[in-house]
């Protein structure tokens, strides 16, 4: 009875075991899920700027604007690497498919099949059409190749472990919207900016002890998570800013009181500026939109 | 003798106020604090002077936006080395955002704010000129003068 018992017990362990694991394996997109879709630079490069990539990914001597990689994330999991994205076929990503980028910031799944950590804001990423992925990729093939390698990151245990990724997934990654109710194609489109590209939410909405963002106190400041001091909350509670003083800011980044961006939010403003202004006019609608959090 | 016993006990005083106030603060670290928040404060009412008029806030006056361009200018471009004193960073003096990284890049942070200098006096050499495109550009580069040195060097509140 009891070595039956046992042996049920085991089973289950065991099968709990299987499940989850395949429940966290890294995943990727069905075969043919970019049938038919062609890409076109110019608009890539509007999703380049919008999703911040040259933000993390260029050069930490910032004399370069390559996409070489390697400016450091210091966080409390660890230094976080970013890699080299550059159009080089061995040092960069020039000889990934598109298929490739698609799973990549879709799932967080690199080519060889591996967890990519969330430091890459795939959790966002993963709410952007595959048409927009498409422009971007070939948008990407015509940036300057370089031949920097990529560094590892440092992290600590157990951050280390990069199959505990997938259960971060797990809980985490979803391409639901935050932000349910947008009524108009202006309000839709600052959505999409601000939830799939320009991943606002890494850096202004706090996270949980599971490391994934608390969506209660969506984009209302938190922690820096690389470095000391505070971001700060953009809701209506912590920020009473115009929709044009927020399109100023977008374009020039200087504040109502002309105090200036700072620290990463420079980069942000970079990219900002180079959209077209009606981009920037959507993304001000959605942060006049969110609900005033405490 | 009863005067330099009040001397040492005042001297004393001196030594131990800063101490208490801030850890291991310089003497008169929070009078820098205060000397540097108010050079912040000459930028931002300057340019906003002439940024409100670029935005169509306030009426353009050519004399008022050339007045505050050069008071801009002036003081962006006078000596400050007074007000960046090493070891008033963020992990010396309570409220300081000042990153220790200014100290560290000592060179390039002074290049940072030459470039300041140099966006601002070409600011006020368009000011008076009611020119709001040129005008509206020179702020702009005074913008990102701001930033260049904000992104590395201040940390977020």
């Amino acid at each position: 009875m009891n070595t039956r018992r046992i042996v049920w017990l085991l089973l289950i362990a065991a099968l709990a075991a299987v499940t989850l694991s395949w429940a966290v394996r890294p995943k990727t997109l069905p075969a043919d899920a970019l049938a038919g879709l062609t890409g076109e630079a110019m608009r890539g490069e509007v999703i380049f700027h919008a999703g911040g990539c040259a933000s993390c990914h260029m050069s930490p001597d910032e004399t370069s604007t390559t996409l070489s990689g390697g400016r450091r994330f210091q966080t409390r999991f660890g230094v976080f690497i970013a890699p080299n994205i550059s159009s080089d076929p061995e040092y960069g990503i020039g000889s990934w498919t598109v298929w490739d980028l698609a799973n990549a910031m879709h799932h967080g799944t690199s080519p060889d099949g591996r967890h990519y950590y969330p430091a890459f804001p795939y959790a966002a990423y993963a709410r952007m059409t595959l048409a927009d992925i498409v422009d971007l990729k070939t948008y990407l093939d015509t940036l300057p190749a370089d031949s920097t390698p990529s560094q590892p990151h440092a992290l600590t245990f157990p951050f280390n472990i990069r199959a505990a990724v997938g259960l971060w997934k797990m809980l985490h990654l979803s391409t639901d919207w935050v932000m349910t109710e947008m009524p108009t194609p202006e309000l839709a489109r600052g959505r999409y900016l601000a939830e799939a590209l320009a991943h606002c939410g890494e850096c202004h909405t706090p996270r949980n002890i599971l490391a994934g963002l608390n969506k209660a106190r969506w984009l209302a400041g938190g922690p820096n998570p690389s470095g000391e001091g505070r971001i700060p909350n953009i809701t209506p509670a912590g920020l009473d800013w115009s929709k044009e003083d927020l399109v100023i800011y977008f374009t020039s980044g200087l504040t109502p009181d002309y105090d200036s961006a700072g620290g990463e939010m420079t980069e942000v403003i970079r990219n900002l500026s180079r959209l077209p202004s009606e981009d920037r006019a959507a993304l001000a609608a959605y942060v006049k939109a969110l609900p005033a959090v405490r | 003798m009863k005067i330099a016993t009040c001397c040492t006990i005042a001297l004393f005083l001196m030594q131990s106020i800063p101490v208490a106030a801030g850890g291991h603060a310089a003497p008169g670290a929070q009078g820098i604090l205060k000397a540097r928040a108010a050079q912040m404060t000459l930028y931002s009412f300057n340019l906003g002077f002439i940024g409100d008029m670029v935005r169509g806030k306030t009426a353009y006056q050519a004399e008022t936006a050339a007045a505050a361009a050069n008071y801009l200018a002036a003081v962006a471009a006078a000596d400050q080395s007074v007000i960046w004193t090493e070891g008033t960073d963020t992990t010396a003096v309570q409220g300081s955002r000042a990153l220790p990284a200014i100290w560290q890049n000592a060179p390039d942070f002074d290049a940072r704010v030459r470039q300041m200098a140099t966006a601002a006096t070409a600011l006020s050499d368009v000011a008076g000129s009611g020119d709001m495109a040129a005008i509206g550009a020179a702020v702009g580069q005074v913008g990102t003068a701001c930033g260049a040195c904000h992104k590395p060097y201040r940390q977020p509140k």
